[in-house]
């Protein structure tokens, strides 16, 4: 057992905070909410340039040959970093067709031409579609199987309010003639979705909190930084725990798939249970400890607060990872 | 980065359990006094005749040598096999064992840590007094030298198990005139010297684990002094955050069967509002499953803590996490357990105690060995780098 982040990861997270910082500061991710894409396009080819969407694929398949634990590394910082766009449908999109078989479209959606939506069945009968706007595919998954089909099988397309200004939605009908198919037992796509949405959420609940230790140590009221006031002072201790737990336990659910561990389930319910309970908490706290400028739009508390709503039902929402838990053996 | 363990690790992980299938004790613990004391001792006595005690412990120091991460798994497999409380054991095993290991003169350890190990006898820990609880520094017990001997003159209080302990870690302040954190020294204190009355304290689920310790001249040799006079404070902070950081592990392990003991019997008990089974009670359903993700994300941070700080000489402020979630959640899982088994069932747990006791039990949790307001402290201040 070896559970030190070894200098290739670092490097990894380096590497992509570098870019993230360079190309997708706060400025362009609000750029984008004011219709300039410029930012989203710009990184979006940076990311296929360096791999991104291949990460943990095989080499033999065209990836990079790094594990899960390194995809949650790079999906952590998009969460910190509220990077919008298609990642995790594209990258999950690319090793379903990949290992499904389909050479030609792995390649397309490697080199980041064809970015993957995420759909959603809904209660309705109908989809709720992740990213849809410019999605040239759209991926499935459940449990017992992850499927890839054409875009342009949605039907009766409709733009959703979404509370996360930075994520699209739409609903749509779908008519489900897989391309590409690969079953939970071969390859786990539906346990690496919520591994990697874990990681998003435990990227939130770490930026929130150092967002409030920051603020706590700058501020000053009655004479001090308000840091100083336990009140303040141990809400930041509590987002501490917090993000310290969901990273360790995103860290354990990521080798356990990777690795094929018998309680592989039991990990990867328990990090988006409680990287989703982080996540919230965090970004409700920092809301609080910001005082009037944290209800500002200018603040980007919201945006992070926001993006963990919107992440809920994303791979299972808290309401189905409980449902495991009760079961699942440990 | 990988969870696999070794073959070494396996090889070790399964001795460890077919030795405890055969040695484990078959009695059950007595939960209090003297008889507890003689329970408990012969369980250590019997790991180290096994050579099973001290696993993780230097083998200089009559330990096994053997890596932390097996130290883990040992105290894993304890717990699964159903391991009492370590308690009486807590403070010579998990403080004053790896406090004189790191601070302590070639006599002392030779002297008092294979009496640990083998299981010889109890030691107690003499820091908290009335005066002085979270603000331990300005505890006022004094130590005065006279000749070879340090006189002490003082009250001690909260004190677990001084009336079953052979040794004390003692903590004096011996210059007066210095600053609050220093001018303390710590002291192995023979626990039947002249002057030492004990006065055993009765606490809420009708035991008593705890005593107030009265000092009257006692007089206590120079050479037992660990590392230097007014030094104190600096070697009894090496000890607390040892008690906040591996310490721990054992009742961690112990509350991941607890939570999964409590999903077998929400499956086999009806509910609270006369379902068929516990478990078809929403709320119910609802925690347990939280605290099930809670207790496995906490084996988690204690495995990635424990590990990161495998080669460090003590564990770094991080400790404080793992023990401030470990205590609240020990809580929320001993109030569920009330809530299924129902209060007063008299009912026994996992251990030889009862799911009742084991709940009053739980409220020590987050006051003992620093409470969580002072974690919270030390998390802000020294993880976070809060102002002070
Ligand atoms: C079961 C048990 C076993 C124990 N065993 C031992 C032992 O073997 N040896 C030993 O030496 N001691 C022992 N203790 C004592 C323990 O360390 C103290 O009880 C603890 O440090 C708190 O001190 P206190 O009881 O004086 O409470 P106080 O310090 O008076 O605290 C009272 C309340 O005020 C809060 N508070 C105090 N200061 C602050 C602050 N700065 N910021 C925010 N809140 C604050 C506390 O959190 C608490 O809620 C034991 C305690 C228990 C419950």
């Amino acid at each position: 057992m070896d559970l030190t982040i070894s200098d290739d990861q670092r490097a990894i997270v380096d590497s992509v905070r570098d870019v993230l910082r360079d190309s997708m500061p706060m400025e362009r991710v609000r750029g984008a909410l004011d219709g300039d894409n410029s930012g989203v396009e710009r990184l979006w080819s940076q990311a296929a340039d360096l791999g991104w969407f291949g990460l943990g694929l095989a080499q033999h398949y065209g990836g990079s040959g790094f594990d899960l634990i390194d995809e949650a590394l790079l999906f952590k910082e998009l969460g910190r970093h509220l990077t919008p766009g298609p990642f995790l449908g594209t990258l999950l999109g690319a090793r379903v067709a990949a290992i499904g078989g389909n050479d030609d479209v792995a390649e397309q959606i490697l080199l980041g031409r064809a970015p993957v939506g995420i759909a959603v069945p809904r209660r309705s009968g109908d989809y709720l579609i992740h990213d849809a706007q410019a999605a040239t595919y759209l991926l499935l998954s459940d449990v017992d199987r992850t499927v890839l089909i054409p875009a342009a099988a949605a039907r009766e397309r409709h733009r959703l309010a979404s509370l996360d200004e930075l994520s699209v939605r739409e609903s749509a009908a779908l008519t489900i003639d897989p391309f590409a198919e690969v079953a939970e037992s071969f390859d786990p796509i539906h346990a690496r979705g919520c591994t990697l949405v874990a990681a998003v959420l435990t990227g939130i609940a770490e930026a929130t909190r150092d967002m409030s230790v920051t603020h706590a140590k700058t501020r000053e009221q009655f004479g001090a930084p308000i840091g100083t006031f336990q009140a303040v002072k141990h809400r930041c201790a509590d987002m501490g725990v917090r993000a310290a737990l969901a990273d360790a336990q995103l860290l354990f659910a990521a080798l356990s798939v990777s690795e094929g561990q018998p309680d592989a389930a039991l990990e990867v319910a328990a990090a988006r249970v409680v990287a989703h309970r982080a996540a919230l908490s965090n970004s409700r706290e920092t809301i609080q400890v910001h005082g009037g400028m944290g209800v500002t739009w200018e603040c980007d508390a919201h945006f992070y607060l926001k993006r963990t709503h919107a992440l809920r039902d994303l791979y299972g929402g808290e309401r189905d990872h409980r449902r495991l838990l009760l079961t699942a053996s440990g | 980065m990988d969870l696999s363990l070794s073959q070494q690790d396996l090889d070790f992980r399964a001795n460890a359990r077919e030795w405890l299938r055969e040695n484990f004790p078959k009695q059950s613990r007595p939960n209090d006094g003297p008889a507890m004391r003689e329970f408990d001792l012969a369980w250590q006595r019997r790991q180290w005749d096994a050579g099973w005690a001290g696993v993780s412990w230097p083998a200089e120091y009559q330990g096994r040598g053997l890596p932390l991460l097996q130290q883990l798994i040992w105290f894993e497999e304890c717990a699964r096999a159903g391991e009492p409380d370590i308690d009486s054991r807590f403070v010579g095993l998990n403080h004053a064992g790896p406090t004189l290991i790191a601070n302590g003169t070639p006599e002392q350890k030779a002297f008092h840590l294979p009496k640990i190990l083998a299981g010889e006898l109890v030691w107690c820990q003499g820091f908290s007094e009335p005066g002085s609880g979270s603000d331990l520094a300005s505890l006022r017990t004094s130590g005065v030298i006279d000749g070879d001997d340090l006189v002490v003159n003082g009250h001690k209080i909260w004190t677990s198990f001084a009336d079953l302990a052979s040794y004390q870690e003692l903590l004096v302040r011996t210059d007066p005139s210095a600053a609050k954190h220093r001018g303390l020294t710590w002291v192995i204190c023979d626990m039947s010297l002249p002057g030492i009355t004990i006065r055993p304290i009765k606490t809420l689920d009708g035991l008593s684990h705890f005593c107030e310790v009265f000092y009257d001249d006692v007089r206590i040799p120079l050479a037992n002094v660990v590392g230097q006079l007014d030094d104190g404070w600096r070697v009894a902070m090496s000890t607390l955050s040892f008690e906040r950081g591996t310490a721990f592990t054992a009742g961690q392990v112990q509350l991941t069967a607890v939570v999964e003991r409590l999903l077998e019997v929400t499956h086999e008990r009806p509910g609270p509002a006369g379902q068929d089974r516990a478990i078809d009670d929403e709320e119910i359903a609802g925690q347990l499953a939280t605290l099930r993700a809670e207790v496995t994300a906490l084996r988690a941070l204690t495995y990635t803590h424990v590990l990161r700080s495998a080669g460090q000489s003590q564990p770094g402020p991080e400790g404080s996490m793992v023990k401030l979630f470990y205590t609240e959640l020990r809580q929320r899982v001993m109030r569920l357990a009330l809530e299924v088994i129902g209060p007063g069932s008299g009912e026994r747990g996992l251990t030889a105690a009862s799911w009742d006791e084991d709940y009053l039990a739980s409220y020590s949790d987050t006051i003992a060995g620093g409470t969580s307001e002072i974690q919270r402290n030390i998390i802000g201040e020294r993880v976070l780098g809060l102002p002070r």
